[in-house]
């Protein structure tokens, strides 16, 4: 009889700038990117029509700010479901280094669309409200699916016309309050934190009659 | 021997199992669409914002059904997302080539997948509807519900759906109902920015109404822009639907014809919508479309007032704001108690007549024989998004200083007005005048400068002179009868100008 030893699991080593970019290529993650761009160019045409102080002048640039956030979410979307989550030990790990990633790249393509125009709350308003929706949209693709992660931030959207209008003092519409509103920061960065852990630990659900 | 029963005509058979067919597939859809399971969310939301919006507003019809369109746009881009969504399913699933082995031509597949969408959300879009017009029917005090713009609304809900659905069949991606979501809601500003550069066009927006001040109140509303909307939305419909059948995979030739005819069709619709809207003229009364309109749509609205027969004389009122007739007769009783019976003291208050200069100014005046103390419907005209408080108190406490001045120079004479006064019969005047101001709560001596003219009542302003405030505070401290006893003695001599202050008691 022959005696064997223990298996000695292979030492995990951290994951290469290969598996990186196959995690990227598996997400979709360089049309994410494309999309990103058209939101910034979308973001550029509305800002020519919605000058400051104009009834649009916060709506609509925040409609763009959603839309960016939803891409984001949707990017996380597995095309490969069971298999990937059983064998991909570095999942989380690659989800949750994806999400700053994703936010800074969808910060820098809606920054680098406003420029020359002029954003209603500025920049600090712009990754206040950016980082707040992505998060929303990450725990919606969490719960719901992400595919249907952009209904999260859409919902959002709406509610903030009506909170922008009515002036409500509640920081958890952080899109209601002045960059400088501390309170609506942290709301803001607690949703994106929130989101963030789901989506890194269980991974974005295939839902809703996926 | 074998019974034979009655023979049944072939076609009536296979037309039978077509609708069973029909009816069996749309059950189907309706059981499995996203979109019920997406009802409460929206409605949670619909009831958060826009249900919410809506009833803060003043309960009048005119307002609230007006209203009731624009919220079209929230339900409207939700919609379209959602039907994007569902339109790409086959392909989600992969599916696609199973499915092509049915009997049903894929356009009928999607034509039902569509309906499921629309039914599900034109449901839901009714119900918020239904609620909006059922608080009303319990808060308004008159008119009825103007089903229009609720008609407009609903077609626009039904035309995101298709609209989305298409996007969804042709350019099937991750990304296409997120996107279509956004052109939804930012297709009605289009209109709106349109209308920003005089483009007369952009009234085609399902957000835009022919509504103004007054509609639905005092000025009829007129329908040929909604008309012309619901010409627009329902070519919208028939070409994205029609589009659907367009490529080869939807079906047979038959399908592929059937297409290029809606989509024909729809664009000729909406073309027509489009030359229609851009025909919109801005008349006093709200916008019109002359295709749509004729010279006795102009008539204002006829009304019976609804009057508060305890005061001093009948106040009457619209019966749409019977809720502020209080607060009205409280503004001009007190004044109207003080010269009861006097020459010249109105016999009744009611709304002037509606016209287009009255429904734009604020003024009243004092006219006729016997004499009638008009209000202007103007007072009266809320604007949107404003409820009787916020819009009508600021009215009402000026009506009370306003009503204070004209009824007063009415009836004992425009102090100071008359050149051939000698200023000892303007001083009994105005301080008759202001004792009575004091009696009713306003500053004796109001200010000549607008901005102290509005000041709070009982305010006192500088008396022309010591003489003048002293006699105004002497008439004030009388009892009232003893006051009203002394006018009605003297009021001639005082419209005469044969008094002096010191006949004032």
């Amino acid at each position: 009889m022959i005696a064997i030893g223990a298996a000695t699991r292979p030492r995990l080593a951290l994951p290469t700038a290969r598996l990186a970019r196959l995690h990227a290529a598996g997400r979709g993650i360089p049309r994410g990117l494309a999309m990103l761009v058209l939101c910034a160019v979308g973001l550029r045409i509305v800002l020519a029509w919605a000058t400051p102080g104009s009834d649009g002048a916060r709506p609509l640039p925040l409609l763009f700010e959603a839309l960016a956030a939803s891409v984001v979410g949707i990017v996380f979307r597995s095309p490969f479901g069971e298999v990937e989550r059983v064998t991909g030990r570095w999942l989380p790990v690659l989800r949750f280094a994806a999400v700053p990633a994703l936010t800074a790249a969808a910060f820098g393509a809606l920054a680098a669309g406003s420029a020359g125009a002029r954003l209603d709350l500025g920049y600090a308003g712009l990754a206040r409200d950016l980082i707040g929706l992505v998060g929303l949209s990450l725990a919606t693709a969490t719960v719901i699916g992400a595919l249907l992660c952009w209904l999260g931030p859409v919902a959002f959207w709406l509610v903030s016309l009506y909170a922008i209008g009515s002036h409500w003092t509640t920081p958890w519409v952080w899109t209601a309050h002045l960059p400088s509103d501390t309170g609506a920061w942290l709301c803001a960065v607690a949703v994106l934190v929130v989101g963030t852990i789901l989506v890194a630990t269980f991974g974005a659900r295939d839902g809703l009659h996926e | 021997m074998s019974a034979v029963g009655p023979a049944v005509p072939t076609g009536w058979r296979l037309r039978a199992w077509s609708r069973s067919a029909a009816g069996r597939l749309m059950r189907l859809e309706l059981h499995r669409s996203t979109m019920l399971l997406l009802l409460v969310p929206v409605a949670l939301l619909l009831g958060f914002t826009e249900l919410r919006n809506n009833l803060g507003q003043a309960p009048l019809w005119g307002a609230r059904s007006i209203v009731v369109q624009r919220s079209m746009e929230l339900v409207g881009g939700i919609v379209a997302g959602v039907a994007a969504w569902t339109a790409a399913r086959d392909r989600r699933r992969h599916i696609t080539e199973l499915l092509a082995t049915t009997a049903r031509p894929a356009w009928v597949r999607q034509i039902a997948a569509w309906a499921a969408v629309a039914v599900w959300s034109l449901l839901l879009y009714g119900a918020y509807v239904a609620v909006v017009f059922v608080v009303t029917a319990r808060q308004a005090t008159w008119g009825s519900p103007n089903w229009w713009p609720a008609a407009v609304g609903a077609t626009a809900v039904v035309a995101c759906s298709a609209v989305g659905f298409a996007f969804g069949a042709l350019i099937p991606g991750r990304f296409t109902a997120p996107l279509v979501t956004i052109g939804a809601l930012l297709a009605p500003q289009i209109g709106t920015l349109a209308l920003q550069r005089n483009q007369q066009w952009g009234r085609i927006s399902p957000v835009e109404d022919p509504g103004t001040s007054g509609t639905g109140v005092f000025v009829p509303y007129h329908a040929g822009l909604s008309i012309v909307q619901l010409i627009f939305l329902v070519g919208v419909i028939l070409a994205a639907l029609g589009a659907l059948a367009i490529p080869p995979r939807a079906g047979g030739r038959g399908v592929h014809r059937a297409g290029v005819v809606a989509v024909a069709v729809g664009v000729a619709f909406a073309a027509t919508g489009l030359a229609l809207a851009g025909t919109a003229r801005q008349t006093a009364q709200g916008i019109v479309i002359p295709a749509f309109h004729t010279a006795a749509d102009d008539r204002p609205i006829a009304y019976t007032p609804v009057c508060d027969s305890n005061a001093t004389v009948p106040i009457c009122l619209h019966p749409a704001y019977r809720a502020v007739l209080p607060s009205v007769v409280n503004a001009i009783d007190p004044v109207l108690a003080e010269v009861a019976g006097l020459p010249g003291t109105p016999t009744r208050v009611t709304l002037a007549p509606t016209t287009v200069v009255g429904l734009k100014g604020g003024d009243l005046r004092v006219s006729g024989n016997p004499p009638v103390f008009y209000l202007s419907p103007g007072l009266f005209v809320l604007q949107p998004g404003t409820t009787f408080a916020s819009a009508l108190d600021p009215q009402i406490q000026q009506l009370r200083q306003d009503a204070a001045d004209a009824v007063i120079a009415k009836v004992i004479g425009q102090t100071g007005s008359d050149g051939t006064m000698t200023s000892n019969a303007v001083a009994v005047q105005t301080a008759i005048a202001a004792g009575i101001r004091q009696v009713v709560g306003l500053p004796a001596f109001p200010a000549a400068d607008a901005t102290n003219a509005r000041s709070a009542p009982g305010q006192q302003g500088s008396p022309p002179s010591p003489a003048v405030g002293a006699a105004a505070t002497r008439f004030a401290a009388l009892s009232s009868s003893a006051r009203h006893a002394w006018l009605v003695a003297n009021v001639a001599a005082v419209r005469a100008g044969q008094l002096t202050l010191a006949d004032i008691p």
